[in-house]
């Protein structure tokens, strides 16, 4: 259960992490 | 204790999640510059928030016990495998991203006219890719624990030094001097990371050397080791936790292999570490010589009865080596006088390699214990339980009152029979919380 956990932290971080890449592209830096 | 240490586990846990975002949050930041293609702007991305993953898999995997004490090691390993594949997905999509956007960049490919840049960036993809590829093949490729763990280290110390010269001298998303140092923060991070790890841990162990007393053989080809610490205090641990072992070399050697502390955890004067012959290392245990030096890295893992004094009872479960934490919490609850039921499963190829068997018959003697042992080659005329331990087994000797909130259950053994009987015990009504286990193939 505790590696349950563990993975499920990579993937909240990793899809994290690729939402902010994704509005960095969107949004052009500066704007925030 | 456990609210503090949950705490501290989740405040590792949000700096680690801005550490990793850190990167992108910058890009965010700062005045306007000319706009740049949409895949550009995700390649680059991708690649800043995969090196910074690889910056901290240096501290994930530098054994800071502080650190580890909320998660337990084995857990923080298994998320540094899981990050380290994660960052290789992320690094290895920058190239392949800027290909898609423009062939030109293929160009960048041949090494001997790509400017330096590009040539930092594929060698750290290179390097990456060899990281990884020994990480995750390691034991298919029959590849030697040691030789890997030396190559670990060093392909991916080399790695994020040019990875961090590619991202200084690209330089386009890093226009500005706070921008720059934020990356080159993350280099001091990773370099101070790699000098305690390297130089100042390895001194700190080799002043605390542990003289072998004893070495002993035990059925199933196991060996004992007695080792005393040598002109110091040597270390309290929990019953069930493990230590690195470093023998006939010096903890800069980096040739350390984790083992289970098997003695008693009220006993200071002596430590044991019970050993099974898998292979090259492991059978040359048996070749130390009372009086040999050799050091201890401990005490590790977060697979321990001391964690849950509340338990009313315990089913502890062990397949093969699987045994040696075990041993421990026995023989420490039986120097301690425990009187609460313990029922233990302890399953083996045959009846002759069932290592401690003697001692656990003694110990079932000094505690409220009950033994099961499961043996999957019985001898004739076997009259106890045989095969695979599995839930029927289970159901048979753990009743309702074994099923209990208050009854603790710690399994150890090989992967496949974890898998399978941590199946088994949620089948037969336990609530996975109460199943506690540690993997001892560790890494």
């Amino acid at each position: 259960m505790r590696q349950r956990y563990s993975k499920i932290l990579v993937y909240v971080i990793v899809i994290a992490a690729i939402i902010l890449a994704m509005v960095f592209t969107m949004v052009k830096p500066g704007t925030i | 204790m456990i609210t503090k240490s949950r705490f501290r586990g989740a405040l590792y846990i949000v700096l680690y999640a801005i550490l990793v975002l850190l990167p992108i949050i910058i890009l965010l930041l700062g005045p306007k510059f000319r706009d740049r293609p949409t895949l550009l702007d995700l390649s680059v991305s991708f690649a800043f928030i995969g090196l910074a993953i690889m910056a901290l898999q240096f501290i994930s995997s530098a054994r800071l016990k502080e650190l580890n004490k909320p998660f337990g090691i084995d857990l923080v390993y298994h998320f540094h495998r899981q990050t380290g594949i994660a960052s290789f997905l992320l690094v290895f999509s920058h190239p392949i991203l800027l290909f898609i956007l423009d062939s030109r960049y293929l160009r960048l490919l041949n090494i001997f006219t790509a400017p330096l840049r590009a040539q930092m960036g594929m060698g750290a993809i290179l390097l990456l890719i060899g990281v990884v590829w020994m990480a995750e093949w390691r034991q298919k490729l029959k590849i030697p624990y040691w030789f890997w763990k030396i190559w670990h280290g060093i392909l991916a110390s080399v790695m994020i030094p040019m990875a961090l010269v590619h991202i200084l001298l690209a330089g386009n998303y890093i226009d500005l001097p706070w921008k720059r140092a934020i990356w080159i923060g993350y280099s001091i991070l990773f370099t101070l990371t790699l000098v305690y790890t390297r130089i100042v841990y390895p001194l700190r162990l080799i002043n605390r050397p542990f003289e072998v007393k004893e070495i002993k053989e035990e059925r199933g080809s196991v060996w004992t080791v007695i080792m005393e610490p040598f002109m110091h205090n040597g270390f309290s641990f929990l019953p069930g936790q493990f230590g690195w072992l470093t023998a006939w070399r010096t903890p800069f050697s980096d040739t350390e292999h984790p083992f289970s502390l098997a003695s008693s955890a009220e006993r200071k004067d002596s430590v044991e570490m019970s050993i099974k012959n898998l292979g090259p290392y492991t059978a040359r245990i048996q070749t130390l010589k009372p009086g040999d030096k050799v050091f201890i890295d401990a005490p590790y893992g977060y697979f321990s009865i001391d964690r849950y004094p509340d338990a009313e009872k315990l089913v502890l479960i062990s397949g093969g080596i699987g045994i040696t934490p075990v041993i421990s919490m026995m023989r420490t609850l039986a120097d301690r006088g425990y009187k609460r039921p313990i029922t233990l499963f302890y399953s083996n190829q045959e009846w002759e390699t069932v290592t401690f068997r003697e001692e656990i018959e003694e110990l079932s003697k000094q505690l409220n214990l009950k033994v099961i042992y499961v043996i999957e080659r019985p001898p004739e005329n076997w009259q106890g339980e045989s095969g695979f331990l599995n839930a029927a087994i289970l159901d048979k000797y753990l009743d309702k009152e074994w099923k209990t909130k208050n009854s603790e259950v710690f399994l150890c053994g090989p992967p496949p029979m974890m898998a399978a009987v941590g199946k088994a015990l949620i089948k037969v009504g336990y609530d996975e919380r109460h199943v506690h286990s540690e993997e001892f193939a560790l890494v």
